[in-house]
């Protein structure tokens, strides 16, 4: 039924719920979970003496947001991929999801935004709206 | 892993194939699900006079039936997958309100939906009760396409 399950993380504890529920669904489904980091995109920047440092802050941070999800997920008989791209997040989440043929897509309601009064987060909004595969808003 | 899933229906087709995948992942986890369908008032807005009472009457029979068998359609489906199941009806006008509220009263611990209701496809990306249930649901929601 859920052959891979992409789940969007962001270093928020929401994305850790969203962990925890995907992989709760990839142990009964036998399916493969698909870490997914999505940076901001900085190419605003390209043309800065910063850029190439900026950029590789944000990848340090990536790595360490998914070595997180791994160390939570901690021994697992699941299979786990990963992949960490520049964002915007909706659509690298959705370009995954696509290029992958992913049969579910797990993610929190809201994340790192700051707005605090929002109930339901930009990035969750946009992929609800136009992915192509089925989503899970956890909260 | 989920318990009890809540599943809305407006026995639209999108919402019937919903049902039918929400079903069959109940059973798979061993969940037991919970068919929901929401009645709203019928509104005759500038003719309310010269509508007959008689009439009133029969239409929110035919939408009172339209719902029991939305209903049923879920519990046959769920009947033949083996998967426990219970059905509810409401009367409301805001029909995410009267889903979110049923997902709590019932102790629900996720709610499956489809990303469309009756209004179909044409205009929005996501239908609009699902957007307002994804937006105010306390609990997980997984939108099936």
């Amino acid at each position: 039924m859920y052959a891979s399950i992409l789940v969007a993380l962001d270093g928020s504890d929401q994305s850790m719920f969203a962990l925890n529920h995907a992989r709760t669904i990839a142990e009964c489904f036998g399916s493969m979970l698909i870490l997914v980091h999505a940076f901001p995109h900085t190419s605003d920047l390209r043309d800065s003496i910063e850029y190439n440092n900026l950029v590789a802050l944000r990848i340090k941070r990536g790595e360490e947001i998914i070595e997180t999800a791994r160390k939570q997920l901690g021994r697992t008989s699941i299979r786990v991929d990963e992949e960490l791209l520049e964002g915007p997040a909706p659509e690298a989440i959705l370009s995954v999801a696509a290029t992958r043929k992913c049969d579910l897509i797990v993610m929190g309601s809201r994340g790192m935004g700051s707005l605090k009064g929002m109930v339901l987060g930009s990035v969750s909004t946009k992929v609800s709206h136009y992915a192509r595969c089925p989503v899970m808003v956890v909260r | 892993m989920f318990k009890h899933i809540l599943l809305p229906t407006d026995g639209s087709p999108l919402s019937e194939a919903a049902v039918r995948k929400a079903i069959q992942f109940a059973k798979s986890i061993n969940a037991r699900v919970t068919g929901f369908c929401v009645v709203t008032a019928l509104r005759y807005v500038g003719c309310d006079a010269e509508i007959g009472t008689e009439f009133k009457k029969q239409a929110e029979a035919a939408v009172q039936a339209e719902a029991t068998k939305n209903l049923l359609a879920i519990e046959m489906a769920a009947k033949e997958a083996a998967v426990p199941c219970d059905t509810v009806q409401d009367k409301s006008d805001q029909p995410y309100d009267a889903i979110i509220e049923a997902a709590q009263v019932k102790g629900c611990d996720l709610i499956i939906m489809a990303s469309h209701g009756r209004a179909g496809v044409s205009a929005l990306l996501l239908g609009s009760e699902t957007q307002k249930v994804l937006t105010h649901s306390k609990i997980p929601v997984l939108v099936y396409r």
